[in-house]
């Protein structure tokens, strides 16, 4: 679990986590939400869970967006914080 | 309030970070998690039935009680999408109560280049579900994954065309019974086998009808009640769209 | 400090639940609040699936000849039942972001904000 890429792919979990949570723009968190549920599929495929991840792609990175991006159509697209 | 979520936040930090040594060690083969349950499934799955997909078999068969009512709560989750977005919308008048008009208002014209696109694509998802949903014994798959595949089908189908033209196909409706009649297909694989004096899911009640061996009739038993699953999911996954698209303001008397 | 290091997956989980919950405490708009409980769900499933871990195992699909002389080797293979597990707490997942998305429209269609404390006040001033 020492590789330099194992590290890189859980640094980059976090930082797609911070950022969605922070932009203003609803629009560009839905998009980091869509990236981050796509870098945790890649990394249950590392860690050897191949249905689980074949599962948290078609849902996370498919339907999950899709839904949020059809609200925020409904409601408003700024957000105060 | 914020700084006092801060420090809350960060004292469970604190306190929760000297557990991770006393975890079992990350990648351990010889943990006690890995020993008694999960050890008979491993070994004992290739004589009992015959699907080497190991998560499929505990999913669909040593663990169908679970699974009957995940599909149970996905449908539940689309009907009360239903029951919180769609209402009548009225104002009071003077004479009484003035209802809202139903209209979709998703009428755009679809452009060329999107819906020859969209032509291409969805006849090589459907193959592409059909395959997951047929080949979960062998390989990472089975139900819900294709059902989800044939849920974004429609999905994509709605947003390329008109959600009004695809209501006109395929309708509210149709596709609340068909989420319907999948959650009845797993419960009634079950039920058929206490009819025939086995216990509840037990699937070798199937060799009585069909003339099949054991470890065949329990392969077929998966494969059914995964089908039951990926029908439920496809509907209730393009209800949940449909719903909040248009706010819940289908007119299902039309379409 | 090595051991740490070796089970970084533990540490990483704490800080993604820590920073769900804190999402959900501390922003104003419920779309972040509803961003917030889909970041703590997925970090449980990665702990799950940090459990089911082995080193220099294969996944959990059988080799085929191994049915032929009826001894399998559990140490090539990982642990499939949390993987099982995990699949129904992803659809359980959807579901629930699916009615917090609605029940989201409907306040939006009452009170034609997004915000909580203007809500508050709005309530308050009724």
């Amino acid at each position: 679990m020492l590789e330099v890429f194992n590290l890189f792919i859980l640094g980059l979990i976090i930082i797609c986590a911070i950022a969605s949570l922070a932009v203003k723009d609803l629009i560009t968190s839905a998009m980091l939400l869509g990236i981050y549920s796509f870098v945790i599929c890649l990394f249950y495929s590392i860690l050897g869970a191949v249905d689980v991840a074949f599962t948290e792609a078609a849902v996370g990175a498919g339907i999950s967006t899709v839904f949020f991006i059809v609200t925020i159509l409904k409601t408003e697209r700024k957000s105060k914080d | 309030m914020k700084i006092l979520s801060l420090l809350l936040v960060i004292v469970l930090f604190i306190m929760m970070f000297p557990l991770v040594e006393n975890l079992p060690q990350f990648g351990d083969p010889n943990q006690i998690s890995n020993q008694k349950v999960s050890k008979y499934y491993l070994e004992h799955t290739l004589e009992v039935n015959d699907v080497p997909n190991v998560v499929t078999a505990v999913l669909a068969d040593y663990r169908a009680f679970d699974t009957m009512f995940e599909t149970a709560v996905v449908f539940i989750a689309g009907l009360a999408i239903i029951f919180i977005l769609r209402r009548p919308r009225r104002r009071k008048n003077k004479n009484g109560y003035v209802y809202e008009k139903l209209v979709d208002h998703v009428g755009y014209q679809p452009n060329i280049i999107v819906q020859t696109t969209c032509r291409i694509f969805v006849p090589i998802m459907q193959l592409f579900a059909l395959y997951v949903l047929a080949h979960g014994h062998h390989s990472p798959g089975g139900g819900f994954q294709g059902g989800v595949i044939l849920g974004s089908m429609l999905i994509l189908l709605a947003v390329c065309f008109n959600l009004r033209i695809m209501l006109q196909k395929f309708s509210i409706r149709k596709h609340i019974l068909y989420s319907a009649i999948g959650v009845l297909i797993f419960f009634m694989f079950g039920f058929l086998a206490i009819f025939f004096g086995k216990n509840f899911l037990d699937y070798t009640y199937l060799n009585t009808i069909l003339g099949l061996t054991d470890k065949e009739s329990r392969s077929l038993g998966i494969l059914f009640v995964e089908t039951g699953v990926a029908v439920a999911v496809m509907s209730v996954m393009f209800t949940i769209y449909a719903n909040l698209r248009t706010s819940g303001r289908i007119n299902t008397a039309e379409q | 400090m090595e051991i740490f290091l070796e089970q970084i997956n533990y540490i990483v989980f704490l800080i993604l639940m820590l920073i769900g919950v804190y999402a959900m405490m501390i922003k104003n708009n419920l779309m972040k609040k509803v961003i917030g409980l889909i970041i703590f769900q997925t970090s449980i499933i990665l702990y799950f699936i940090s459990l089911a871990y082995k080193d220099h195992a294969s996944i959990p699909i059988l080799a085929h000849h191994s049915g032929a002389d009826h001894h399998i080797d559990i140490s090539h293979y990982d642990n499939p039942v949390p993987h099982a597990l995990m699949l129904t707490a992803i659809v359980v997942g959807v579901a629930t972001t699916g009615l917090a998305l609605a029940l989201i429209q409907r306040i939006y269609e009452r009170f034609n904000t997004l915000e909580e404390d203007q809500i508050i006040k709005i309530l308050k001033d009724k």
